[in-house]
């Protein structure tokens, strides 16, 4: 089974502070990390080639330090690792990003499965493994919780906020999942040497046959506006006394506000 | 001054993590300044009352539980004085937690390198203990970073004491005979020819004052650490590697034998079959070619060797380590036991001999007896535990831990490497110090604590100090 799974180099968000002047991030002196959902996506594809056999290929675009990111990747168990960087790839949205990523795997995989993290966590938009399937034209399913693959098609769980859904979908397609789905695993020493010494491939817009009117800032459509922190919300009421007492101050309370 | 008598309240102040029982008090004071510390310690002194300082109350050794008179509760001194980014220095007060200090130090990219695994711990409890952390092995206990504390005595006198002053010998005018070894130790009160007068109120367990200051020694934090997890065939590997390794630039140097991994293993499936050791170890520059090459001479798999080189992954490889204590902890409370367990550390080149000696006893008996080794082995510094399965093994547990003291005492080691003495060793201590010693110990303590109040029943039983 051939798995191609994508990643992005994140800032450590336990690590980041934000300028209270523009409330944006400050990026400077943060460690970078494979975004944590990705690192799930990566452990699944390991876990199935374990059980299926095959090839894991992981794929990144971003700049030449998200090399650091693929090393990962190979520490913990990856076959191949590639990195799509071109200058020409600056300012990408989601809509170019999945462009970009959608012809990288098309040029580079015989994909039968292709992961993604739900999101990634300094963005949170959801939107590029979708995006991919879109370009490919192929099914999607999103929020993977489990995934059983069966010959030429997956059942998948989803988690979904109230219940779990139980999908089949034809392979190839792409999946995104969720952090419960798995526990990263620990590189191993051998792995790491082996990610010291690997030459990591990187492959331009040119390389990987992208149309360049809908890469990088020319090919996004989207517009930021505006950034800001939401309003924070309103601090919860501690009630305390005897469990009679509480009671009956919690039913008065939810009956002032009519909730019952 | 808040004085409570309410016995609800007074609950909370009789516990800590040894489950020693039976602690009483008649009531508990919170002082918010040393003024009002001073007129609690001459109350006390001129009706004869107890007085027993209260910390984080995560000690092991029943340190902080009163039994009768006052409770002296630090909790309300709790701000951080000064960090000094120049000097790489921090003056804090004692309750001060070393969590609290870790949070201001981060932003600063400075690090306050002791680390006794409780991070609730009060930085005045870890220097009343002495406490020690798996980073020990590079930066040594808490008395290597503390440059000054300030003491209110039980008298109501205050003094400063600073390092580098004041010889210990030079303040007590009796001859000591004892000496403490040159090793891990926080047993008894340190003191030998040379000793800094410091050094003494340093896991002096609150005996002779309460600390009311702390100044501490800093350094920049290190961010190119990585922490790796490898498993043996044999405890012998492990042993032989660890020592190997011992001279290299690392930071922590821990060690679990077989059956810690066995313990282990219902959480950590992934721990390799068939290991016979373990060695976790911390380690700043060193080069992984050269490593890999000294495992494999040890027979690891490096397939099979953990490696955390982000903050995640040596978290996860921290927690694997923390898990230890928690797992065996558990252990005891299912069989309904309290915990028998070594804190012995002796000189590097004895350290074969008392594993051995450890191996020979634990399969020597018949019983049920379980136990575990695990812990500091870069200071030759190992936890046994014993988890006695059935009324039998009690006798067995007790009189086992009791040869393992006489053993490491017999080659200059100590009964208690990091947790102090407390309530709950003081049978371990006689047979380090002999009877001698521990007079000696009590002439100190009526020395600087004429009135014999502070911390009654804590190194040496209070009947002495009639
Ligand atoms: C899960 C766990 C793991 C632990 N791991 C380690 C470890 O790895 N290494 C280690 O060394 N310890 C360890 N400990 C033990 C514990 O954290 C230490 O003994 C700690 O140093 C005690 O600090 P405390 O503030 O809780 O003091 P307390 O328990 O409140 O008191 C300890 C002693 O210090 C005295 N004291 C407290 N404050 C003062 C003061 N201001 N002036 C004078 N005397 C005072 C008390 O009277 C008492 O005798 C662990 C504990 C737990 C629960």
């Amino acid at each position: 089974m051939e798995i191609a799974v994508c990643i992005k180099q994140v800032p450590d968000t336990a690590e980041v502070r934000i300028n209270p002047e523009t409330n944006t991030l400050i990026r400077e002196g943060v460690p970078s990390i494979v975004n944590p959902f990705d690192e799930n996506a990566v452990e699944e594809a390991l876990r199935l080639r374990e059980k299926h056999g095959g090839k894991v290929t992981i794929i990144t675009m971003g700049p030449p330090q998200a090399i650091e990111a693929l090393k990962q990747t190979i520490a913990m168990g990856a076959d191949e690792v590639y990195l799509i960087s071109d200058r020409a790839f600056a300012g990408s949205d989601t809509w170019a990003t999945s462009y970009t990523l959608a012809c990288a795997i098309k040029k580079l995989v015989a994909y039968d499965l292709i992961l993604c993290g739900k999101q990634a966590i300094d963005g949170d938009t959801a939107q590029v493994g979708p995006g991919i399937a879109e370009w490919l034209s192929i099914p999607q399913v999103t929020f993977a919780v489990k995934i059983e693959v069966d010959g030429k098609k997956a059942k998948v769980e989803r988690l979904l906020e109230e219940v779990n859904e139980i999908v089949e979908v034809p392979l190839p397609a792409v999946i995104t999942v969720v952090k419960q789905i798995n526990e990263p695993r620990i590189p191993s020493l051998k792995g790491m040497l082996k990610a010291k010494k690997a030459e990591i491939k990187t492959l331009s817009a040119q390389d990987v046959d992208a149309d360049q009117t809908i890469t990088g800032l020319k090919g996004s459509p989207t517009r930021v506006v505006k950034i800001f922190a939401p309003p924070v919300k309103g601090g919860g009421e501690i009630i305390e006394g005897s469990t009679d007492e509480v009671v009956s101050s919690l039913t008065q309370k939810l009956r002032e506000r009519k909730i019952i | 001054m808040l004085k409570k008598t309410d016995p609800a309240v007074i609950q909370s102040y009789l516990e800590d993590s040894s489950n020693l029982s039976g602690g009483f008090a008649d009531g508990l004071f919170l002082p918010e300044n040393e003024k009002e510390i001073i007129e609690i310690t001459k109350e006390c002194s001129s009706k004869a009352i107890p007085l027993t300082t209260s910390g984080g109350t995560t000690g092991t050794t029943g340190g902080c539980i009163p039994f009768g008179g006052w409770i002296l509760g630090t909790e309300k001194l709790n701000k951080i004085i000064d960090i000094n980014q120049k000097s790489k220095t921090a003056i804090v007060q004692p309750a001060v937690t070393l969590d609290a200090l870790d949070i201001e130090l981060k932003k600063l990219n400075l690090l306050y390198p002791p680390d006794p695994t409780e991070a609730t711990a009060f930085i005045g409890g870890t220097a009343a203990t002495n406490a020690s952390g798996s980073r020990s092995f590079k930066f040594g206990a808490t008395r290597n970073w503390i440059k000054r504390i300030k003491v209110i005595f039980s008298t109501g006198e205050t003094q400063n004491i600073e390092r580098g002053k004041l010889l210990a010998s030079k303040q007590i005018h009796n001859n000591l005979s004892y000496k403490t070894p040159n090793i891990k130790t926080s047993a008894g009160y340190y003191y030998n020819d040379n000793s800094d007068l410091i050094d003494l109120f340093i896991g002096s367990e609150g005996t002779l004052g309460i600390i009311t200051e702390i100044e501490v020694n800093l350094i920049n934090r290190f961010h190119d650490t990585f922490d790796i997890i490898a498993f043996f065939k044999t405890e012998k590997d492990a042993v032989d590697f660890a020592e190997q390794i011992k001279t290299s630039d690392i930071l922590t140097l821990e060690f679990f034998d077989h059956n810690s991994l066995g313990l282990l293993r219902p959480a950590y499936p992934q721990i390799p079959e068939n290991s016979g050791a373990a060695v976790y170890f911390e380690a700043e520059a060193l080069e992984l070619d050269q490593l890999a090459q000294m495992l494999e001479k040890h027979n690891v798999k490096l397939e099979e060797s953990w490696l955390g080189t982000n903050d995640k992954q040596k978290e996860e490889l921290r927690k694997f380590r923390h898990a230890m204590p928690e797992h065996i902890n558990e252990e005891f409370k299912k069989h309904n036991t309290i915990k028998y367990a070594s804190d012995i550390a002796v000189p590097d080149d004895k350290f074969r001999e008392m594993l051995n000696y450890y191996n020979s006893q634990l399969t020597s008996h018949n019983s049920q007896l379980f136990w575990v080794k695990f812990g500091h082995i870069g200071q030759n510094h190992l936890h046994v535990n014993l988890v006695p399965k059935t009324q039998n093994d009690i006798p067995i547990a007790k009189e086992t831990i009791l040869k393992f003291v006489k053993k490491a005492v017999s080659l200059g080691g100590t009964c208690s490497a990091e947790h102090g003495i407390g309530k709950i060793k003081h049978e371990y201590l006689q047979e380090m110090f002999g009877l001698k010693g521990i007079s000696e110990m009590v002439k100190i303590k009526k020395h600087f604590d004429p009135s014999r109040i502070l911390n009654q029943g804590n190194i040496f039983p209070r009947e002495l100090l009639k």
